[in-house]
């Protein structure tokens, strides 16, 4: 190899560095989001989009900057999700939609009666929040990342499919089983609060 | 379209992910049927209640703790600087020079050059029309194909 080459070779080194980081910066929001939305608390969701950006680092060579920076780290997120994170998750998965039907029933019902005690608008909304979350971990994650990536984070169908590389009609039926096994968690909350109707 | 058909595919409708023609088919029996009007209307309340739900902040360096990392376990990016090459390529010119200076040694060893003369000089007699003159240094190679 010449001095000349070398110096070509050199220059993405820091070139790869610079483009990873303004990456991270513009997605950093987008993607912590989506681990928490996934994992259901900070600490849980700081650790999984730490270890999913070190692979990215790691194996960003390979990155194809066709590629979307924000789906390639959902997917690694995602992966990373459903090999580590999933054992450790005390409750079985709900992959039925008739099934779960009673046990949310009587769950939701005591956990609205506690928040009508606090009537103010901010706290309504971080309330939202909660009964969101709680809502999406009844979800097996397949179903959750689905209608995570759809609704929070704005995602099309294809993308979703490239992201969980699975095909689009999959997609859709997570993405509408899913709603429907959210609906019987949020339906009566949103109701009585009059939120999301705006 | 009937009403089960319809309620398959609410959630793609919502997400404007129908083609033109099943979209407008979906949308007159949303119309015209109350039941699955109601079920299209709930499950648009869910997407909006999740598109509305307020972003978790980022109270962590997210670029910090990486490179934190990294520096810990030092990891390169690209493992290969160029002072990789320039160091190779010394260790093996340095390899081929030991090569060269052992095997010169080996083949013209100090004391030898007396012996191939000596060599040479005891059987000169039978030599003389090779046209080689024996007073002159004689090297090893010559003096191997010189000697019967
Ligand atoms: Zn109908």
């Amino acid at each position: 190899m010449t001095v000349a080459q070398s110096v070509v070779r050199a220059k993405p080194v820091s070139d790869q560095i610079a483009s990873f980081e303004s990456m991270v910066l513009t997605h950093e929001k987008a993607l912590y989001q989506f681990a928490y939305r996934l994992c259901g608390n900070h600490h849980e969701a700081q650790d999984l989009l730490q270890e999913g950006l070190y692979r990215a680092y790691k194996s960003f060579a390979k990155f194809e900057t066709r590629t979307a920076f924000d789906r390639w780290l959902y997917q690694i997120i995602h992966n990373l999700y459903i090999d580590h994170y999933r054992k450790k998750k005390r409750r079985p998965a709900v992959t039925s939609i008739d099934e779960p039907i009673q046990h949310l029933e009587t769950e939701k019902t005591v956990e609205i009666a506690d928040w009508t005690l606090n009537p103010e608008n901010q706290a309504m909304r971080s309330e939202l929040g909660d009964q969101i979350q709680r809502g999406l971990e009844e979800l097996s994650p397949e179903y959750r990342t689905a209608v995570i990536l759809c609704d929070i984070q704005g995602l099309s169908y294809e993308e979703i499919s490239q992201v969980l590389n699975c095909s689009i009609g999959t997609v859709r039926s997570r993405i509408h089983r899913g709603r429907k096994m959210l609906r019987r968690l949020l339906l009566p909350y949103i109701q009585e609060k009059g939120v999301a109707q705006a | 379209m009937n009403c089960l058909t319809v309620r398959n595919l609410i959630s793609a409708y919502i997400d404007c992910e129908l083609d033109p023609d099943q979209r407008r088919e979906l949308r007159n029996h949303l119309f015209h049927c109350q039941e699955c009007n109601q079920e299209y209307e709930q499950l648009v309340s869910i997407k909006n209640c999740l598109e509305n739900s307020c972003q978790e902040p980022i109270d962590f360096n997210l670029l910090e703790a990486l490179y934190a990392r990294i520096e810990s376990e030092k990891i390169a990016i690209i493992p290969h600087p160029n002072g990789f090459y320039w160091g190779s390529r010394i260790l093996m010119i340095a390899a081929c020079l030991t090569a060269f200076f052992l095997a010169t040694f080996m083949l013209y060893p100090l004391n030898q050059k007396s012996t191939a003369q000596n060599n040479l000089s005891f059987s000169s007699t039978g030599m003389m029309d090779q046209n080689i003159t024996i007073d002159q240094p004689v090297n090893v190679y010559q003096a191997s194909f010189v000697l019967p």
